[in-house]
């Protein structure tokens, strides 16, 4: 603890509140399906498996695939948490990137 | 705070367990399981010894009362899902897959299995005679609430929280992400057993944002922010500087002075750096858990 601290660049000891709206930028990994409109504008308040929930009826994957969800290309956030929340956390550009992968991806 | 100061606290936050009685919901026959886990460990880390206990019980459930092993909102979450990485593959061949999920539940609130159950009891905040009654449960789980599935120990959850952490720390998640396999199990296994001196910690960094889960009470679930480790001045943020405008957002109150920060069981100054105290008191996963409620 000798060392201070620097602040994040643009960064204020208080965080924001989260956004009401939130732009998510889908990303497909590997083998999985492009979305025609890969950005879509949600509300901050929507739980993560939520869109979970969306890409898979957007893609219309056979019963027998699965969808795997990341964000920032690193990890999966708890499902309950609301978007709002990620975005505020590691959204970049205005918008949180979700990679989807019908294989794992990411360790 | 003084690098030692904050070690003895780290040490002392490590080895603080807390007795538990674990029974089996509806089963009178079973004998409870008495244990003392760690405040820093999740429950998901003694699933095993869970299973090893209640086998004869948990063999004898029938098909009808075989629960789902989530919720279905939750079911394609990989946070949880044992399908979650190819990586993990062979360490779920070893499991038997035919075993029931399990979900916890204290009192009569639901615990959850893959956040420490210290903060789970910090954010409860009741006082609970000892050793705590934790009733294991066999069957659906309530909705939005992920049972621990049988070839599931949370391990998942705790690489993708640690992977969450880095990213607030570091701003990228590289530091764990290119951690070997048999590192990361052996970060859990520190973290389930309480074992700082075996916990081989990521490089030490100043962080960029300060990991940080807060439970307000009222709301229900744990919030994840991205709180700065400086306030706007350059100088490092205290705890009231950075938790402040969430907690009165949530609370309705002008003042943080009017509610009280839990972390690990004890008080948490509101003028406390709050990077210190992420320092000192960090959980395996990195993250400062602190539960806030109103004073009476």
């Amino acid at each position: 603890m000798a060392a201070q601290p620097s602040p994040a660049p643009g960064a204020e000891a208080a965080p924001q509140p989260p956004p009401e709206r939130v732009k998510l930028h889908f990303k497909a990994v590997g083998s999985a399906p492009l979305l025609r409109k890969p950005k879509l504008t949600v509300n901050g308040t929507e739980p993560f498996h939520a869109v979970q929930t969306f890409l898979a009826k957007q893609l219309q994957l056979p019963q027998t695939e699965r969808l795997f969800l990341y964000c920032d290309s690193a990890f999966s956030p708890v499902p309950t948490e609301p978007v709002g929340h990620l975005y505020a956390c590691f959204g970049r550009g205005g918008e949180l990137v979700v990679n989807y992968a019908t294989t794992g991806a990411y360790g | 705070m003084s690098n030692d100061l904050a070690n003895d606290l780290a040490t002392k936050v490590w080895q603080s367990k807390i007795p538990l009685r674990l029974s089996l919901h509806d089963r009178a026959d079973a004998t409870p399981l008495y244990l003392l886990h760690p405040r820093g460990a999740p429950l998901a880390a003694i699933a095993g010894r869970l299973r090893r206990h209640f086998r004869r019980h948990l063999e004898n459930q029938t098909d009808d009362e075989s629960p789902r092993p989530y919720a279905p909102s939750l079911a394609d979450s990989q946070y949880f899902s044992p399908l979650g990485s190819e990586a993990w593959a062979e360490a779920d061949e070893e499991n038997d897959d035919d075993e029931p999920a399990l979900w916890f539940q204290l009192h009569d609130a639901v615990v959850r299995w893959d956040i420490p159950l210290g903060a789970a009891l910090d954010a409860l905040g009741r006082p609970t005679p000892l050793p705590i009654d934790v009733t294991l449960h066999i069957g659906r789980p309530p909705p939005n609430i992920a049972a621990l599935d049988a070839s599931d120990d949370g391990f998942r959850a705790f690489v993708h929280s640690l992977k969450q952490a880095a990213h607030l720390e570091r701003g990228t998640a590289r530091a764990v992400l290119t951690l070997a396999l048999a590192r990361q199990r052996a970060l859990y296994a520190a973290c389930g057993a309480g074992d700082l001196s075996s916990y081989e910690d990521l490089e030490d960094v100043e962080p960029k944002r300060v990991p940080c889960r807060v439970f307000v009470d009222g709301c229900s679930t744990w919030t994840q922010l991205p709180f700065a480790a400086c306030n706007e001045h350059g100088a490092p943020a205290t705890v009231g500087e950075a938790l402040g405008p969430c907690v009165r957002r949530a609370l309705s109150i002008h003042d943080v002075r009017g509610a009280t920060a839990v972390c690990h069981g004890v008080e948490l100054p509101w003028d406390c750096a709050l990077v210190d105290a992420w320092r000192a008191l960090r959980c395996g996963d990195h993250f400062l858990y602190v539960a806030v409620r109103r004073l009476a």
